[in-house]
């Protein structure tokens, strides 16, 4: 039964409209009505990632679930959650470490793919043995007030088993989308082509020290992330595309059909004839 | 059940996209039935549900479905013997909520739940529509038949719309309304789609004023979805003599505005991808090398994590 409702849920998030994630999800939560439930939808649910300012470090950090502790943000710079939290959760001495180098690298990363925007990384212990877990958040934003409004949000969630010289690596990974044209003064009036991608990938790669762990998951990450591009590029640029185009002809549908005749018959014409060459 | 509840439940049945209405409700019900209607309610079955509790369906569901049915034209059978059709727009419900079929001179019940027809009876249109008398400003014409509309406006939905279905209902004041939906639902592929069309032909100017928009939903390991629409206003050439001649020069100035607007919108595809998606992430970086992370853990991480 819990299941089924988070099931709805989620279907539900597959089909309303994806810019308004964030509002609908509020709703569902109203309608769910169970503070469990509402944790479950909001761990399951990517929205896209807030960026906020460390007050520390002066750098920008991503707010999203996964650094969330009550009401409070924990930032990758400093490690201190805004606004101040007593009891709160950090990861252990060790993944804090880890969390650090992945932070710097991710950052270098961000700056040569994204030129611009913000990224970070948060780890954090899990229940099971040699089992940690972690999320690799980068958001780009071109500047408001253009005529294209366009955002991207990469969620990667990586589950690390480490088994000695080598570790298991789950990914899942989603981006967040907007591409937002134009207002209806111009020729196009108003477009909006946004949502939502969920991949995921699972490898075994070896691992000499700690550090180990940041290449490795750079590396899926990054292959994950072209992979997502490219098929990003072919639903919103390709496929959505071509439903609209298969929703309207541009061209005269009796005047294809009349061509498509036309070949067919000169197709066959030529087929007797060459018949007909062949018996001399 | 609160106020809230029902324009939640509202909110989301406006927001389904095409062709995905059962699948929207019975998850929507999922939720809503345990935890608000377990009192009188133990089923998920849309379709059940309209038997058992017909206030439910009056008071949550009737009025968001009827919304949704106009603002997505739905195309509902009138009768399966002539394999008749009306499209349901807000032009011809009346205020009883009964809908007009002005080609059979008909009004019918509609059931927005089960999307089915009922309890036909003649209606006649008021005389104005059906042989308008046009002002002096444009005296070259006598009559104006919204039939000579229906039947060019058909002819044109056939030529451009692989699934279209149209009618031509009359508008406020003197104006004909062209409505024409294309849909096409592919579930099997996850994907749905939805182009509309809506055209007011003034009659006593030259004034043609459309309204398009399209919606397409694209959901295989994700959600994707395109909203497009575009406020057009064209002029029609105001000098034929005869309905039949009307109604191709309001077809032949639609055609050109639909044609155009979706030339613009395939090029926008085109420069969006060039420009915004180009902008937001490259392919690879500038150096045209993909990222390396050897020397990235070797020298920055290295230093890092061997002062432990």
């Amino acid at each position: 039964m819990e299941n089924e409702k988070i099931e709805a849920s989620l279907d539900l998030m597959r089909r309303l409209f994806p810019p308004s994630t964030a509002s609908n999800v509020a709703r569902i939560a109203t309608l769910l009505d169970d503070a469990a439930l509402e944790e479950e939808l909001l761990a399951a649910v990517d929205q896209p990632l807030l960026p906020k300012v460390c007050p520390l470090s002066n750098r920008a950090y991503l707010a999203c679930d996964y650094n969330r502790d009550e009401r409070s943000y924990r930032s990758p710079w400093s490690n201190q959650y805004d606004p101040p939290l007593a009891d709160a959760t950090f990861p252990s001495t060790r993944l804090r470490k880890l969390e650090v180098a992945a932070n710097e690298a991710f950052d270098v990363y961000r700056d040569l793919y994204f030129e611009g925007g913000v990224s970070s990384v948060y780890l954090w212990d899990t229940d099971e043995q040699n089992v940690f877990a972690g999320a690799v958040l980068i958001k780009k934003a071109n500047k408001e007030g253009t005529v294209e409004i366009g955002s991207w949000d990469s969620i990667h969630v990586v589950e690390v088993q480490e088994k000695g010289r080598t570790a298991h690596y789950k990914l899942t990974s989603t981006v967040i989308l907007q591409l937002v044209h134009g207002t209806n003064s111009n020729i196009l009036g108003e477009l909006n082509l946004s949502g939502n991608m969920t991949r995921q990938a699972e490898h075994d790669l070896p691992v000499e020290d700690l550090g180990s762990h940041v290449a490795n998951i750079g590396r899926i990450v990054e292959d994950m992330e072209l992979k997502m591009r490219n098929a990003l590029h072919e639903i919103y640029f390709g496929k959505t595309k071509d439903i609209v185009n298969d929703l309207r002809s541009v061209q005269s549908l009796a005047e294809a059909k009349k061509q498509a005749n036309i070949q067919a018959e000169l197709f066959s014409l030529c087929k007797s004839m060459v018949g007909q060459i062949e018996k001399y | 059940m609160s106020g809230e509840t029902l324009t939640t439940i509202a909110h989301f049945v406006s927001e389904t996209p095409p062709g995905e209405l059962q699948e929207v409700l019975n998850g929507k019900l999922e939720l809503s039935i345990w935890d608000k209607l377990a009192d009188f309610l133990d089923i998920s079955d849309i379709r059940v549900l309209v038997n058992n509790n017909e206030d439910f369906v009056q008071e949550a569901i009737a009025q968001p479905l009827a919304e949704y049915s106009i603002s997505s034209f739905l195309v509902i059978e009138t009768d399966p013997a002539t394999n008749s059709k009306i499209i349901l727009t807000k032009h011809n419900q009346l205020e009883d909520g009964r809908f007009v079929d002005q080609k059979s001179a008909t009004s019918f019940a509609v059931d927005h739940v089960t999307q089915t027809t009922s309890d036909p009876q003649p209606h006649d249109s008021p005389s104005h529509i059906e042989d308008h008398r046009c002002t002096p400003k444009l005296n070259i014409l006598d009559t104006i038949d919204r039939k000579a509309l229906e039947l060019a406006i058909a002819s044109y939905t056939e030529d451009h719309y692989p699934e279209g279905f149209s009618a031509v209902y009359s508008g406020e004041g003197k104006t004909l309304v062209a409505c024409i939906v294309s849909n096409k639902f592919n579930p099997t592929n996850f994907w749905n789609g939805r182009w509309i069309s809506e055209w007011t032909v003034s009659l006593d100017f030259d004034d043609v004023k459309g309204d398009v928009r399209a919606h397409v939903h694209y959901y295989e390991d994700g959600n994707v979805q395109l909203k497009a629409s575009k406020q057009l206003s064209v002029k029609r050439s105001a000098t034929e003599i005869d309905p039949t001649s009307f109604a191709a020069s309001v077809v032949k100035v639609i055609l050109k505005a639909e044609t155009d607007y979706q030339m613009a919108l395939n090029v926008t595809y085109s420069q969006i991808s060039d420009t915004t998606f180009k902008s937001l992430r490259r392919a690879l970086p500038i150096t045209r090398t993909k990222f390396d992370w050897n020397s990235v853990s070797n020298y920055k991480i290295g230093a890092e994590l061997s002062n432990k």
